[in-house]
């Protein structure tokens, strides 16, 4: 069996995995300069055509100078009676798939329809100002189009620059070693103003055989800088609306916005002005000190059990604590929930990136891909949790198992995870309420890393272990 | 015979070239203790960082290789390991202990000037340099 297969096999034992993932690369998310894609679904990510323009770097600005460019000359072959042709490109560049950026689950959009292509550009015709000079932030049409929201702009902007993406994507994939294979894909000229078919190399989606594109992570926000809620609740209702008036539709809006295009241009120059707050999002932005501060004196003020819904309280609490604690060491990739014995359960799962020693250690001895952090707000935890875990280990994880509970187990059940080691060589660590105040303490001193606290348990069950 | 084989067989004899490493370690020693000690005022309990634990075990070390055995303040810790995540308290509490034992190391080797100083006794014999008191 050939690796690739062998990846393939693995990958379908992993949650949410990603392209490095069933390649087997140890990369995290911090370390690499695009956003990793998932394989099966959107990273909730979209590319803003406003952090182009506001970058230093003179390839990002001109390379949105070529995404209004393409989008203007569409005005230009309405000016020239080509309609169809400008509807059939527009329609075509509103969707990106290769990009892999948006809500969807399943990593395949929709264009827009015909109606929706038409309406962006009868601005061209409808509004003097558009018609002469065009756009100078194609993020605008969202303020004057019904339907046209964050995930259409970013769909434009990747098509548009799909050439420039194309490059970025090999550099990286070289860079990190992600294989290449030769794909046709659909790129737009933007010097023929034409869709070309090009034989390149990307990395595929090895199940769908479908290309990837990667996207700088400098590109990408959340909610482009402009939006339509933005404008509507922010702009529009303070400086255009009167005290007594009503919260505007946003139907309303836009009818407003297409026959007073100065205002949306003050609206543009405001948020041009405001270009210092304009940052990229990271993927995952771990919480603040104090917020952990909060969060571990809620847990250690919190009764073991199920008490006043403490057990709900302590899993959501350790939740948000335990993706902050361990970044950027370990990648977040799911919580999940699942029955047994009548009981739910909530784990956390996390990518092992193999990005620190003890890591690379627990991949190489007990092939763990993904670390499971099963979560107990027990008093005492029991035979019955380590097999629970031990289980869902065999099922789904590698051999490796973090349970987060209360206090320190009693002799037997640690030993009972030395059983587990000679019998099985499973690798089971009980994280107790001290570990986590003391991964709290280390985050906010940041002498240490927080992640050590569970390298030292790891050191401590491997001394227990028989050798 | 190098120092280690010295204190190994319990046989603490000075050399000439072993006061500059001694009075280097002592002062390096006693550095640390300050630092840690100023440190574990704010955080007692924080585990200390990387960069300074290499280079406390790089004192330990070096006073280890004076003491010997007998003179090691305790008989099972050679150096702190980093796993461990020793605290900022763990290390000031060794290092105090250390800096007593650097002492006792001195006057085992030493003996009064008449003075009120002290005098290092070097392969045995009484010399005329004077211990540097930290």
């Amino acid at each position: 069996m050939d690796i690739f297969c062998k990846n393939i096999r693995r990958k379908m034992v992993l949650l949410r995995p990603r392209l490095n993932d069933c390649y087997n690369i140890p990369i995290t998310q911090e370390e690499v300069d695009f956003a990793i894609p998932f394989l099966d679904e959107d990273i909730p990510l979209y590319v803003d055509p406003f952090l182009l323009w506001k970058s230093p770097s003179q390839q990002d600005t001109s390379l949105h100078l070529t995404l209004t460019n393409c989008f203007n000359h569409l005005g230009y072959l309405l000016k020239k009676d080509q309609e169809t042709k400008a509807k059939e490109i527009l329609i075509k560049s509103s969707e990106c798939n290769e990009v892999g950026l948006g809500n969807s689950k399943t990593r395949i959009g929709k264009p827009i329809g015909e109606h929706a292509a038409k309406e962006i550009l009868t601005l061209y015709e409808s509004i003097p100002q558009i018609r002469d000079s065009g756009f100078i932030h194609v993020e605008e049409i969202q303020l004057y189009v019904k339907g046209i929201s964050k995930d259409r702009i970013s769909d434009f902007a990747c098509t548009f620059l799909k050439s420039f993406l194309i490059d970025f994507t090999i550099d990286q994939c070289n860079k990190f070693k992600i294989p290449l294979e030769k794909s046709i894909i659909e790129v737009y000229n933007s010097q023929t103003y034409k869709f070309v078919k090009e034989t390149t190399l990307l990395p595929q989606n090895p199940e769908t055989k479908k290309p990837i594109i990667l996207v700088p992570k400098r590109w990408l926000r959340r909610i482009p800088w402009i939006n339509l809620e933005d404008y509507a609740f922010g702009y529009y209702t303070k400086e255009i609306l009167k005290k007594d008036d009503a919260r505007p539709e946003l139907n309303s809006v836009l009818t407003f916005n297409r026959q007073n295009y100065d205002i949306v241009q003050t609206y543009l120059k405001i948020k041009e002005s405001q270009i210092k707050d304009c940052k990229n999002d990271p993927l995952f932005t771990p919480i603040p000190i104090l917020s952990t501060k909060r969060k571990i004196e809620s847990i250690l003020k919190l009764p073991s059990g199920k008490t006043g819904n403490a057990d709900k309280k302590y899993e959501d609490f350790v939740c948000q604590l335990m993706t902050s604690l361990v970044y950027p060491q370990l990648d977040f990739a799911q919580e999940q929930s699942r029955t047994e014995s009548g009981s739910l359960i909530r784990d956390l799962i996390f990518y092992n990136n193999r990005s620190y020693d003890f890591l690379k250690d627990i991949y190489d001895k007990y092939d763990s891909r993904q670390i499971v952090f099963e979560l107990k707000n027990v008093k005492e935890l029991e035979r019955d949790h380590i097999n629970q875990l031990n289980r869902y280990m065999k099922e789904q994880f590698g051999q490796v198992g973090i349970i987060v509970t209360r206090n320190p187990p009693p002799k037997n059940i640690f030993t009972n995870t030395i059983d587990l080691w000679s019998g099985q060589r499973r690798c089971i660590l009980i994280l107790t309420d001290n570990d986590l105040k003391l991964m709290c303490e280390i985050y906010e001193g940041k002498q240490r890393k927080p992640i050590d606290v569970i390298k030292k348990k790891y050191i401590e069950f491997t001394r227990a272990c028989p050798s | 015979m190098s120092l280690q084989e010295h204190v190994h067989h319990n046989v603490i004899k000075m050399k000439k070239t072993d006061i500059a490493i001694y009075e280097k370690t002592h002062r390096q020693l006693i550095d640390s203790y300050k630092e840690i000690e100023e440190l574990s005022k704010k955080k007692p309990n924080e585990p200390i960082n990387k960069f300074k634990l290499k280079f406390v075990n790089k004192s330990l070390s070096d006073a280890n290789s004076f003491l010997g055995d007998s003179l090691r303040p305790f008989p099972d810790f050679l150096l702190f390991d980093e796993d461990e995540l020793p605290t900022v308290s763990d290390v000031k509490l060794i290092l105090s202990h250390y800096k007593s034992s650097l002492h006792n190391f001195m006057l085992k080797n030493s003996e009064s000037s008449g003075y009120g100083g002290r005098e290092w006794i070097i392969n045995g014999n009484a010399s005329d340099i004077d211990v540097v008191l930290f």
